[in-house]
């Protein structure tokens, strides 16, 4: 039981890590690169919210406030990245990655300055264990789980059941189509790219009390996000949930029996391997 | 009018000529930095040659980590083999990794193909970290000797005059290569694969040449790295390194050889620029990339990369 819930928060944390990227992905076949940087602002966000607001209004609430306030902050960073490079550089997938790629630098760079580059820990909101079935969870973890959990659910209902959710989908399905129906596709791509960005920094929101926060968190996190949705299928969002059950469990497993060393190397070659065998990733389409 | 061909041979003799008078007439320190520039330059010329056949990788830095290992560990006991003899067998091995890797790698076109090189180097890179018998952990290998072959292993500057040598003798190598008729098709490959594929081209051999050619550069790089360092540790495999591979194609565009390497050296003179602040250096490449490549694009200059269709 013990190793369930192991398993579960960790595929919680590289499923709410990998959603954005590849609802991004998805809808404009863009990649951006600072998104581990956009993860490691959101947690920075929250640090200080808590370590502000924790005093007067507890920290569970302040650490409300800290994931509302890291959202807002990458979502508008992720409005700034639309302008600035995605629409000068429309049609040019490896410009914009190259530009977001030296955009990750500069946000490091500035960070580093702000807060130093040692890293910092944000106290948990909450605090206490929670059991389920004998097994024992750190309340901070279980939040982990419920956070991608309402996170993915939230993002489901938005785009099945909505209207602009739909207009979203018809962009990723056929940008073309989607424009001869009336549908603005810049402002689509603005708004994707708003929420994909939002959603990495209420994942280093719901990260930062249980890691350690430090300016090159969105490094590693986001190797393992590509890892993810190359195996699940680059742009399938559902590809990405169940190639981040897979590694999810599959890391906790590792970790869990002596194998820690091996995680990279095998990650890399079970992507290795997948890329062989079926070029665009399990649940990917043929582009 | 010279061909494009007479015009890089030219780039590539006078940057090694440029190096040999710099580190004649320069400080100790002007000499350090070209040794720099002139393996760097090794790793974007053989990065260029990747870049012709259409994809552009990122497991290039990982890739020469496989040269400075090999340097580190067969130079030593109880191999002992010529430094400079490890180095060539350096870059056979990194063309050898690349050869395998290109088996799945090279499946993927555009997004997958960076993507997946990234996380392959980075593979790498946590192999370099992991196996530790082999590649000494986190610490490296140190004590790593200079080539034997020159007078006063010792002396910067014949280190230097190696690495012109070689320099110009990959580059001369990647230009012939460039303008022959593999050269070519690799070319037309990166254009329009589809289109060289139904002229009876093998595409996903030429790729995988291309790929395993510019990796042998890496792989001579990464021991010649290894070698001056006198030291091989992950840290030296690092995301900075490849960025600024990248991002000296990026600015200085890879039609011809003087781009990547006129990249390189914008690159690395705001780097001296900035020498007093070097925890803004990072900030200031990144401004600048983001600056050039949509300036480039912008005008049409720079790198071009096959449109994506909208399907």
């Amino acid at each position: 039981m013990q190793i369930v819930l192991n398993c579960l928060s960790l595929t919680s944390f590289y499923l709410c890590f990998a959603l954005g990227l590849a609802l991004v992905f998805g809808v404009m076949r863009i990649i951006n690169f600072a998104h581990g940087e956009f993860f490691m602002i959101g947690a920075y966000a929250t640090y200080l919210c808590v370590a502000t607001l924790a005093p007067q209004i507890g920290g569970p609430s302040a650490w409300l406030v800290g994931a509302i306030v890291a959202a807002g902050i990458t979502g508008l960073l992720g409005a700034v990245l639309y302008r600035t490079v995605v629409v000068p550089l429309a049609d040019k997938p490896l410009a914009i990655f190259i530009a977001t790629l030296a955009l990750s630098y500069v946000l490091q760079t500035i960070v580093v300055q702000i807060f130093g580059p040692v890293g910092l820990s944000i106290s948990p909101p909450l605090r206490g264990v929670v059991s389920v079935g004998g097994a024992i969870l750190p309340a901070s973890r279980a939040m982990v789980i419920v956070a991608a959990a309402a996170l993915s659910i939230g993002l489901w209902i938005y785009l099945m059941r909505t209207e602009s959710g739909r207009r979203i989908r018809a962009v990723a399905q056929n940008p073309r189509g989607a424009l001869l129906q009336g549908i603005k596709t810049r402002n689509v791509g603005n708004l994707t790219l708003i929420i994909g960005s939002g959603i990495a920094g209420i994942c280093g929101a719901a990260m930062g009390p249980i890691s350690q926060i430090s300016p090159y968190m969105g490094g590693p996190a986001l190797w393992k996000a590509f890892i993810i949705i190359i195996v699940g299928g680059i742009g399938n969002v559902w590809g990405a949930v169940a190639a981040a059950a897979i590694f999810g469990v599959l890391d906790t497993l590792m970790s869990q029996f002596g194998g820690g060393r091996f995680l990279a190397l095998t990650s890399a070659a079970i992507m290795l391997f997948v890329l062989s065998v079926k070029p665009s990733g399990l649940f990917g389409e043929k582009e | 009018m010279m061909g494009a061909l007479h015009r890089d041979i030219a780039t590539i003799i006078v940057v090694g000529l440029a190096l040999v008078v710099g580190g004649l007439v320069g400080t100790p320190y002007i000499l350090a930095v070209l040794v720099i520039f002139g393996m760097v330059s090794i790793l974007v010329l053989s990065y260029r040659t990747i870049t012709t056949m259409g994809g552009w990788s990122f497991a290039h830095v990982a890739l020469m980590g496989i040269g400075g290992y090999s340097v580190a560990i067969f130079s030593k006991a109880p191999f002992e083999i010529p430094v400079l003899a490890a180095v060539a067998l350096g870059g056979v091995f990194a063309a050898f990794f690349a050869a395998i890797l290109s088996w799945p790698v090279l499946r993927t076109r555009q997004y997958y193909f960076f993507l997946s090189t990234f996380a392959a180097g980075e593979a790498l890179r946590q192999c370099y970290i992991q196996i530790k018998e082999v590649t000494g952990g986190t610490a490296g290998i140190a004590f790593i000797a200079r080539p034997g072959v020159l007078p006063d292993p010792s002396s910067a500057f014949q280190f230097l005059c190696l690495v012109a040598v070689i320099l110009v003798l990959l580059g001369l190598f990647y230009a012939a290569l460039d303008a022959s008729d593999t050269g070519k098709k690799i070319k037309a490959v990166g254009e329009d694969e589809a289109l060289s594929s139904s002229l009876g081209i093998d595409a996903w051999a030429l790729r995988a040449l291309a790929f395993i050619l510019g990796s042998f550069g890496a792989g001579i790089a990464g021991g010649l790295f290894a070698s001056y360092n006198g030291i091989m540790s992950p840290s030296d495999i690092n995301a900075m390194l490849m960025f600024k591979i990248v991002a000296a194609c990026v600015i200085g565009g890879t039609t011809r050889f003087s781009g990547p390497l006129l990249g390189l050296l914008f690159l690395t003179l705001i780097e001296e620029i900035f020498r007093f602040v070097p925890e803004f250096v990072p900030m200031i490449w990144g401004m600048l990339v983001i600056a050039a490549v949509i300036f480039s694009q912008r005008t049409g200059g720079g790198f071009r990369l096959r449109k994506v269709t909208n399907a």
